[in-house]
């Protein structure tokens, strides 16, 4: 397990969710790989690439082939893939350990410029996922259905979502910038803010995740939180250039 | 134990000194011992910034194990099994520390479970280097009739 990497121009994408049928992934990251050929950067896929628990085996090699493609040209240019499995795909780790197309961690320890940046899904923080993660894969299942039956299931949950991050964002984020004070136990701090500043403690300059769908940038007192957002409906991405991180929507410039 | 009982000499303690996570800031300075060989401790550390040259005294003086980076982590040995330091870390530059207790470790691989991987990656590491040395010192063994 090579959880160490250097390079000084990566591109971090996460929850693809191919295969899902809510994904419109499939023609914009095509479209987005070619584009990235062009700028020498390497690949993250930061989690949920290949949607495992809502999909069919169809759906999901429809989606997937043209987009395994395009990582293969990257490859062959000598550009680098990595592979971090989030909880939609970590089925998948068996396989793409194998896999000579990328490198396969549970996270990544980024070294670039004189910066070090963690990437990691960030699953293991959803409170729900962490207290019953079999409870989670059964609701992640049934949604399946609903999800199959009627796409738009995903954006009533997005929207939800968003409103529950913004809540918590809006009372939250209020608290002292002072490092002694004892925010790591709030209950009201986003809890990826909170892991986010577990990590940065430990020698981080950033923290990039996925999992929430919600593309941001935050500094907190310990550092920088970054989320690469979605593909399912979005087409955010994360841009690392010698250390420095952005916020990009594919189309469009930087979040500010 | 407290922060402060921690403090190597030059060192600086947040003024709130441990959380009631059972972590601690400090910063300590150049060239300054952060822990000695045989001194009795129980927290282990987590650089943050700085650099942490790693040394053991020998019959004929120090001998230099490693230098620590970023992220590394020392102490650990001390913190997992009640036994004195193996051996002493020196600040290279001015260097600041997380500090775990015993129950900062609980804390931290509740919280942050990650580290737990890192932690045995390393350990991993140091033992697979460990035992690439001890055959480097084993004799060849010779071969029947010779």
């Amino acid at each position: 397990m090579n959880i160490e990497a250097a390079e000084e121009k990566l591109v971090v994408v996460s929850d693809l969710h191919l295969g899902n049928p809510a994904s419109r992934a499939r023609t914009r990251l095509v479209a987005f790989f070619d584009h990235i050929r062009d700028t020498g950067a390497s690949v993250c896929i930061n989690g949920d690439g290949f949607d495992m628990l809502q999909t069919s085996f169809s759906r999901l090699a429809g989606d997937s082939i043209p987009v395994i493609n395009r990582l293969k040209a990257l490859r062959a240019d000598g550009r680098n893939i990595y592979y971090v499995v989030g909880n939609h795909d970590i089925v998948l780790e068996h396989f793409l350990e194998e896999w000579s197309l990328c490198r396969l961690s549970p996270f990544l320890n980024l070294r670039s410029g004189d910066r070090r940046i963690r990437i990691e899904h960030g699953h293991l923080y959803d409170p729900f996922f962490a207290r019953s993660p079999e409870l989670y894969r059964i609701v992640t299942r049934l949604a399946r259905y609903a999800l199959f039956a009627l796409p738009d299931t995903y954006q009533l949950w997005a929207n939800a979502e968003r409103r529950l991050q913004d809540a918590r964002r809006r009372v939250g984020r209020a608290g002292p910038v002072d490092d002694n004070s004892d925010r790591q136990i709030s209950f009201i701090r986003s809890p990826y803010h909170e892991a986010a500043s577990m990590i940065l403690r430990r020698g981080f300059d950033a923290v990039v995740f996925g999992h929430t769908h919600l593309a941001e940038m935050v500094t907190l007192p310990e550092g920088v939180y970054v989320n690469s957002g979605n593909w399912l409906t979005g087409a955010t991405y994360v841009e690392i250039t010698k250390g420095e991180l952005a916020v990009r929507t594919w189309g469009s410039a930087a979040v500010p | 134990m407290d922060a402060q009982r921690i403090k190597p000499p030059g060192g600086r303690v947040r003024p709130a000194g441990r959380r009631p996570t059972g972590e601690a800031e400090l910063v300590v300075a150049d060239g300054d011992d952060i822990v000695r060989e045989g001194d009795v401790g129980h927290d282990m550390f987590i650089v943050q910034s700085g650099r942490v040259r790693i040394s053991k005294r020998k019959a004929h003086g120090e001998v230099v194990l490693a230098t620590l980076d970023r992220g590394d982590f020392f102490g650990e040995m001390s913190l997992l099994e009640s036994l004195p330091r193996e051996a002493t870390a020196r600040a290279v530059g001015e260097t600041r520390l997380l500090v775990l207790s015993r129950g900062g470790l609980l804390f931290r691989l509740r919280r942050d479970p990650t580290f737990a991987l890192e932690m045995l990656n390393h350990l991993s590491s140091r033992l697979r280097a460990t035992q690439a040395r001890l055959i480097a010192l084993e004799p060849d063994e010779q071969e029947p009739g010779v």
